[in-house]
């Protein structure tokens, strides 16, 4: 506590020279030690004091160093212009959060946020007062998000494309032979699905002119009451057409559900497998009683 | 717009009759009339009736056109629908819209050889 000076004037604020000059060691030694930057400097731009913790963040060994190596403002911003905004800002009032990339030591960029104001030295020029500190890392964060961000969006963008794919490719309308086709489902048809479906395979017919489509059903384990009305509803359609459609590869679960469901099924023609479906489409006289179809030519 | 009127061409023993493309009501009256008219005119054993033109079917077409093979079919013929646009028959299964028990087939060629197989007294020809 004891001053090394002891002078007569005080300062306007009622503290003693002794106490100030007492007070102005400890404080200097709090700036020296804090890990934030601070500097003061002309308006013009050169430095009158810099921290540790501001020359260490430049990347220099001490304030001595940067002092000898950067001693205006113009060496220390990696882009000049970025001073006019900071000086332009500074005159409307204390600047908070002023993002802005400075050069290290190497020349290398690095991102700071700076707080500043003006303020008087003890011979009334005006200095500004600034506080620095280093956001490069989460600048490099943030980054690091909006790129992981906009890979996210394109990544989704992919998936709804493959999901249309999807869409297509699991209900492929193949030419079997002249005048039949045939289409494996695959998954269940929900009404998008089927809308589709039905659109497709209508045109396939009329395009292929085929009077017989085998719905191979063998990949739909299970069926709902709206997929189920879904596929009689194709079937109605292509018969429409002008078309018959056999249906094969009926699971027990279906062909419960088919049933218990009461939809009409007068004149669905079905097939055990796809096979005897082919052979009924190809060669219609050729069918036996064997195969449990719903029209036989009796002989 | 005035009834079109259409045309009703015999070919074999068979009605040919193209639906001009959007018929308005007063023309599928009229059709219905021209058919029948045909029907006895010729005793027809078929109607090949061609909707390829057509890319909107109505409760009042399907109606009609299902009464008009019914007609046709007391008159001792049978009618088949051809060139259903896909579009149509999605709508008419959408809409539950029928044709009755009307038959349909890919195009007229089809058509003609399904009635190829009748005589004339409605009966299917044993082969």
């Amino acid at each position: 506590m004891a001053g090394k000076r002891k002078t007569e004037k005080t300062s306007g604020n009622g503290v003693t020279n002794d106490n100030r000059i007492t007070s102005l060691a400890i404080l200097q030694n709090l700036v020296e030690k804090i890990l934030i930057g601070v500097v003061i400097t002309t308006p013009e731009g050169r430095t009158l004091y810099r921290n540790r913790a501001s020359a260490e963040m430049r990347g220099f060994d001490s304030p001595e160093d940067a002092a000898k190596n950067s001693p205006t403002a113009a060496t220390s911003y990696y882009d000049l212009k970025d001073r006019e905004r900071f000086l332009e800002l500074l005159s409307k009032g204390p600047v908070t959060d002023f993002e802005v990339r400075f050069r290290r030591k190497d020349g290398t960029p690095f991102w700071a946020a700076l707080n500043a104001r003006f303020d008087k030295d003890d011979s009334g020029n005006t200095v500004i007062i600034t506080v620095s500190q280093d956001i490069d890392e989460r600048k490099r964060m943030e980054e690091l998000v909006a790129q992981r961000t906009a890979e996210l969006q394109k990544q989704s963008e992919i998936v709804s494309r493959q999901a249309q794919e999807i869409l297509e490719i699991s209900t492929p309308v193949i030419q079997l032979w002249k005048g039949v086709l045939v289409t494996p489902l695959i998954g269940t048809l929900d009404s998008e699905r089927t809308q589709r479906f039905m659109e497709r395979l209508l045109q396939r017919i009329v395009d292929t002119d085929s009077e017989t489509v085998l719905i191979d059903i063998t990949g739909v384990p299970a069926i709902d009451t709206a997929t189920a009305q879904h596929l009689i509803d194709t079937i109605t359609a292509v018969k429409l057409l002008g078309a018959q459609v056999i249906l094969t590869g009926v699971r027990p679960a279906i062909a419960q559900t088919l049933i218990h469901l009461g939809i009409d099924l007068t004149g669905l023609r079905t097939s055990s497998s796809l096979a005897v479906g082919l052979q009924m489409a190809i060669n219609p006289s050729r069918t036996t009683v064997k195969d449990n179809t719903d029209v036989t030519k009796e002989k | 717009m005035a009834a079109q009127k259409v045309s009703v061409v015999k070919v074999r023993n068979v009605l040919m009759v193209t639906v001009p493309p959007e018929p308005d009501d007063e023309t599928i009256s009229q059709l219905q009339e021209q058919v029948l008219q045909a029907m006895d005119r010729y005793q027809a054993k078929g109607l090949v009736l061609d909707i390829s033109a057509v890319d909107t079917l109505d409760s009042f077409f399907a109606r009609t056109i299902a009464e008009t093979a019914g007609m046709v079919g007391l008159m001792g013929g049978l009618t088949v629908i051809t060139g259903m646009r896909p579009s149509v028959a999605i709508t008419a299964v959408q809409f539950g819209l029928t044709l009755g028990n009307v038959m349909t087939a890919l195009n007229s060629d089809r058509a003609l050889d399904i009635l190829e197989n009748r005589n004339s007294f409605g009966r299917q020809r044993d082969e």
